[in-house]
């Protein structure tokens, strides 16, 4: 288990290495920055102290190592255009997005297992047509279009909720609907599949014989097996909450790290970019570790074979 | 499993007939109306489509903010979206396969690089990579379909290079290696006409992330540039109508929510029919 663990770790410390190699090579080649900064006619003197003071005078080994010390002191540089410490901007940000990102986990969590055992025990009835449709939807419909159908309805046309903002808890709601509506339906999806794959075994007639209640033999026998394949699941889910945030930000105007990519993607602003690069990476590797050691913990023959 | 001889549920059927007849329409589209894609005309602006209360006849959606009429706008961005979205496929499913081939034929280290690549690419989201590629290279069409391609190949390349793996095993090519067959002849004669079924599946099911992130991207500005077009970029433009010209942003982002609909259909169908194993499972 202890090498199968330091393996899992190698493997992402390589990954987030290249991943963040690849970005700052790309960066460095698109040219010196004080171009789209400074205006065309500014003199040659400002823009000799505008790289000082980013950082981009001294020698290429030295901003390289430095945006890896990054990952330690948080120190990426300046935003090219905020002319602001990176970090600050994203210690600003950074609160907003994780309480949305974790408000759309649970919702999706919370409506999705039950949802895929429900129709996985009701196979092909209405429930089951209802939700698979649902979950269809939910990965049909791009996220930025389901936030603008929220805003019209429930914004323009009924007046209810607030169309953008992050102020009171009438402000998390349709930001985190369209958040999750998309993991719900690959955790409903699957959650559904498992359990069919599980309800068919043989041992849950065996419990039924020995007198043990249906709604017990669904909820402690089969979903207790069911869910391995489901947490694996729910774990990849972050990418795709990640991904989300970046629109349903843009639309709900929710001051979090994905509108910050967003400007910062338009105006060029690599140091931002980098940094950003660099959480998601290290958030989305990591979360992937934990799935496979979950996955090796969740599942004996795994387990065992370390 | 021969997809002719196969029957088709009429829903399917529908599904694919009504997609062929959309992109031929889309494409043949900018023969039929040909417009100026950057050309204004202010004093026809947000005028209601024709079956609606002061809608013109000649314009049947009406047009949108800068006076432009809408139905052959939307043409043309259904257009940019479709050929976006498939170049992209084009270009992933080449270097998917590529890397898959090399991944699954070569195995040893060559195979241990393409999986470091391929779980390198899965570790960033597929929107995140347009969005930092985009803000590197810029945005045009080709570099979006560049963009597309680049983000897009990793699950190519673990489908073709499981499906080698499996292959390699099997006797027929064992057989055939034993008769002298070199490793180019195995997969020109017998890999691949037996992987491009999972493959075609796996294509068609890709299709609607791609022309999904095209649409995420160029609703966030940062895909193809007006005056070009896209429906990503007509539903952010017509955002700012949504309470008075509500179709502006409706009509595009039910174009974008019914092709993609019409490809998963698709692909789910293709993929139950192609894969036994799935056949009494959903």
């Amino acid at each position: 288990m202890r090498s199968f663990f330091a393996v899992c770790f190698i493997k992402s410390v390589i990954t987030i290495w290249f991943i963040l190699s690849l970005v700052f090579v790309f960066t460095r080649m698109s040219g010196d920055p004080t171009r789209w900064i400074l205006p065309d006619d500014a003199p040659d003197n400002v823009r000799v102290e505008l790289r000082q003071s980013l950082g981009l005078d001294r020698p290429l080994s030295e901003q390289y190592a430095n945006s890896f010390l990054a990952i330690f002191n948080g120190d990426m540089g300046k935003s090219y255009y905020y002319l602001r410490p990176v970090g600050e901007l994203f210690a600003e940000n950074a609160g907003a997005t994780i309480k949305l990102g974790m408000a759309a986990f649970t919702v999706a969590i919370i409506f999705g297992v039950p949802l895929g055992v429900l129709a996985a025990v009701k196979r092909n009835s209405l429930i089951d047509r209802l939700t698979m449709g649902i979950a269809i939807s939910g990965y049909t419909i791009p996220d930025f279009v389901f936030s603008i159908l929220l805003v019209f309805l429930f914004s323009l046309k009924l007046r209810l909720l607030p169309s953008g903002g992050s102020a009171t808890l009438a402000h998390f709601i349709m930001p985190v609907i369209a958040l999750s509506v998309g993991p719900m339906a690959s955790i409903a999806r699957l959650t559904r599949s498992s359990m069919l794959d599980v309800l068919r075994q043989e041992y849950l007639d065996c419990a039924r014989a020995k007198g043990v209640r249906e709604i017990s033999v669904i909820f402690k026998h089969a979903l207790r097996n069911a869910l391995i394949p489901v947490v694996t699941i729910i774990g990849l889910q972050l990418g795709s909450i990640i991904g989300g945030s970046v629109v349903v930000e843009t639309v709900f105007a929710w001051p979090g790290v994905g509108s910050l990519l967003v400007a910062a993607a338009k105006n060029r602003d690599f140091p931002v970019i980098q940094y950003g690069v660099m959480l998601i990476s290290i958030a989305v590797t990591f979360t992937n570790m934990l799935v496979d050691l979950s996955y090796a913990f969740l599942d004996p023959r795994i387990r065992d074979n370390f | 499993m021969n997809i002719a001889k196969t029957d088709i549920p009429p829903l399917i059927l529908f599904l694919i007939i009504s997609f062929i007849t959309l992109i031929a329409f889309v494409m043949v589209a900018p023969l039929l109306f040909s417009i100026d894609l950057g050309a204004t005309h202010l004093l026809n602006r947000l005028l209601p489509p024709s079956f609606m209360e002061k809608g013109r006849p000649e314009f049947f959606l009406g047009t949108d903010h800068l006076g432009r009429d809408f139905a052959v706008r939307l043409l043309y961005a259904t257009r940019n979206s479709v050929v976006i979205a498939f170049s992209g496929m084009a270009i992933a499913t080449t270097i998917g396969t590529l890397m898959g081939v090399l991944g699954g034929l070569y195995r040893g280290w060559v195979d241990t690089v393409v999986m470091f690549l391929v779980d390198a690419r899965l570790s960033i989201p597929f929107i995140i990579i347009g969005i930092v590629c985009a803000s590197i290279f810029g945005s045009d069409k080709i570099t979006m379909i560049a963009i597309i391609g680049f983000a897009g190949w990793a699950s190519f390349a673990r489908l073709v290079r499981s499906q080698i793996i499996q292959l390699k095993e099997a006797n027929f090519i064992e057989c055939s290696r034993s008769l002298g067959a070199s490793n180019m002849r195995i997969l020109f004669e017998h890999i691949f006409p037996n992987i491009s079924s999972p493959l075609i599946v796996h294509a068609t099911m890709r299709l609607s992330s791609f022309i999904l992130l095209e649409s995420s991207m160029s609703f966030l500005g940062l895909g193809i540039q007006p005056p070009d077009i896209s429906l990503g970029i007509m539903v952010s433009a017509g955002r700012d109508y949504l309470i008075s010209s509500w179709w502006l942003t409706l009509v595009p982002s039910f174009v974008i929510v019914c092709i993609v609909l019409q490809v998963s259909l698709i692909g789910d169908w293709l993929r139950d029919k192609l894969d036994p194993k799935l056949q009494n499972n959903s």
